[in-house]
């Protein structure tokens, strides 16, 4: 069995009277692609902020390769190899497809106190980026500014943008969502190579692809982790098939 | 990895090609040689007048682009550019104003003498903007939205009471400076010479913020002003980047600040009130924001229009206001946005 590279411990976040994530304990193991499922409002969305350091937990813990990233901001994780793509596309839609994918390329190469040199031709940059985006069959649309993409051409370069950080673990929110029958089969396909490179936190409400690709599963009711196993054991669990699973496969 | 098997060089967007970059060339060096033959049809004419609107609006239009910078690439809405301005300016008139009177600056125990050298005031003059800069912005861009431009007025405001109750500069009446500096062998007070400065400066400006804004650091600008989130996401954390960008958009406005003072051989509050500043903020939106050009642009727009009508009315803002409100509502890239968009080399 691999070692642990992110553990979560007691986690809890409440909102006023509300508690979103309750007591929340979570292991994912180097290499893995493990798919966190779980209702709507189950909180995953919430975790996912909280792993990222973007949102403070409440109380618990946060460990990264054994080390306590709990109050690392958001930036830091980043740098540490943590980093999170969002579930409603986050991209800077007025700049070109290749430049979205140069500023987390840059941001990975140090500074960005370059005052001269066009970002855009700078080799360095633009080999990179440009393989990046013929990974994701985005290449020949380099050059047009993001807002024009196609809703599952944005999804796919929002998961550019992600990868072009070089995180060790990526945090995974829905990169699916809305995504037509051929785009997510690419997207699938995408994450079964990326599995090879990365530890992959997957939370996605297309059970197809979820019991296709990960690893393991953990189950997320009510912020809690009701449960954590490989696809077979969670497809077995009969308190899963109560709370979640029942009404869906 | 088989780089080189990679078709690396993909095809550019229409509009971002060889030729509207060539049209965009084109159209900027007419701009260049309309200015440059200024001085001459102003002669031709002997009425030296229009060498000194052309120079004021030159400098106007610095002052925009260093707003630009901040406002339109760096989203950061600054209520107080021309404090920056008048800062420069300020130190322009006093160095002269010691100059000519003979006796030192005593400024914390130390004596320093006045000058005219230009070589001398005018980095020190740019160096005190950058640094008000780097101090001001340091604080109000831990900030945002309607808290920064409150801030950075607030800061604007503070700086134009100080200049207001410096009696020994004239206070409120302001500063004469009986002699503007001399740069090396050219009189800055020589109407001619100082509009061959202000474009030399104006241009170099305006490529030294093409080059910037297009840079790593520029992208970072730019992708700041539209998704923080994101950018933080990625693991960048813009605050540095704004805070050199506000002391990149502060020195240049000092650039246009040693040289208002040369210009108007004269430093006033108003030269830093929070009028000024927002005219600034008018002809940045009025020509275009995030265009460099545009800026130009609204300068020469709105201080033409202050000119022309002014002579028609003194109410001559009861055209601009209007004009600014359509401008903005169906305008929306403004003046720059009415260019062919073939024209259009600027920064993208």
């Amino acid at each position: 069995m691999n070692r642990p590279l992110l553990q979560v411990q007691g986690l809890v976040k409440t909102f006023g009277g509300i508690t979103a994530t309750d007591d929340l304990h979570l292991e994912v193991r180097e290499g893995e692609l493990h798919a966190l499922i779980g209702p709507n409002g189950a909180g995953k969305t919430t975790l996912i902020a909280q792993l990222s350091g973007m949102l403070a937990p409440t109380r618990g813990r946060i460990l990264f390769d054994g080390e306590d990233v709990t109050g690392l901001g958001a930036v830091e994780r980043v740098r540490r190899g943590i980093a999170r793509s969002f579930q409603i596309t986050s991209l800077w839609p007025a700049l070109t497809v290749l430049e979205n994918v140069i500023i987390a390329l840059q941001a990975r190469q140090g500074h960005a106190f370059r005052f001269w040199e066009r970002a855009g031709d700078a080799a360095v940059l633009r080999h990179p980026a440009i393989q990046m985006l013929q990974r994701l069959a985005l290449a020949d649309k380099a050059h047009l500014p993001a807002q024009v993409l196609s809703h599952g051409e944005q999804r796919q370069l929002e998961l550019a943008v992600t990868l072009a950080t070089g995180a060790r673990l990526l945090l995974l929110d829905e990169p699916m969502a809305g995504m037509s029958g051929e785009d997510s089969q690419r997207m699938v396909a995408l994450l079964r190579e990326l599995r090879e490179h990365c530890t992959i936190l997957l939370v996605e409400h297309d059970m197809d692809a979820v019991f296709a690709l990960a690893d393991r599963i953990s189950v997320l009711v009510y912020g809690h982790c009701e449960a954590t196993g490989t696809p077979d054991e969670i497809r077995a669990n009969p308190d899963v098939r109560a709370a979640y699973l029942g009404e869906e496969v | 990895m088989a780089e080189t098997s990679l078709p690396l060089e993909t095809t550019p967007a229409p509009g971002a090609g060889a030729g509207p970059r060539i049209n965009g060339l084109v159209v900027g060096l007419a701009c260049l040689a309309l200015l440059v033959s200024v001085p001459f049809i102003a002669g031709a004419l002997g009425d030296a007048f229009y060498v000194r609107v052309v120079t004021r609006i030159m400098i106007f239009a610095i002052m925009a682009i260093s707003l630009d910078l901040v406002l339109g690439f760096g989203g950061m809405v600054c209520f107080g550019h021309a404090m920056f301005v008048g800062a420069a300016a300020y130190v322009v008139g006093i160095a002269g104003f010691h100059a000519s009177s003979g006796d030192p600056l005593v400024l914390a125990g130390l004596q320093i003498p006045g000058s005219t050298n230009a070589f001398v005031v005018w980095p020190l003059a740019i160096a005190t903007s950058a640094l008000l800069a780097l101090v001001f912005g340091a604080i109000a861009l831990r900030t945002s939205g309607l808290y920064f431009i409150m801030i950075t007025l607030a800061f604007a405001q503070m700086l134009y009471f100080v200049a207001v109750s410096a009696q020994t500069y004239g206070g409120v009446d302001g500063l004469t400076l009986d002699t503007v500096p001399t740069l090396g062998p050219i009189d800055t007070g020589n109407r001619q010479q100082l509009y061959w400065v202000v474009l030399v400066a104006l241009v170099a400006v305006l490529l030294l913020c093409r080059r910037i804004v297009n840079s790593r650091f520029g992208l970072v600008l730019r992708a700041s002003r539209f998704n923080e989130t994101r950018l933080s996401a990625v693991g960048v954390a813009p605050y540095r980047y704004r805070l050199a960008a506000f002391v990149i958009a502060g020195a240049i406005a000092g650039v246009a600040g040693v040289l208002l003072a040369s210009s108007q051989a004269f430093v006033s509050p108003a030269d830093m009130s929070w009028l000024r500043s927002g005219e600034l903020i008018v002809m940045v939106v009025l020509g275009g924001m995030a265009t460099l050009y545009g800026p130009i642009i609204g300068a020469f727009f709105y201080l033409l229009a202050e000119f022309g009508l002014g002579h028609v009315t003194e109410h001559w803002q009861v055209v601009m206001g209007p004009l600014l409100v359509l401008v903005v509502l169906f305008g929306k890239g403004g003046l720059a946005g009415l260019v062919p968009a073939a024209w259009r080399g600027g920064a993208r």
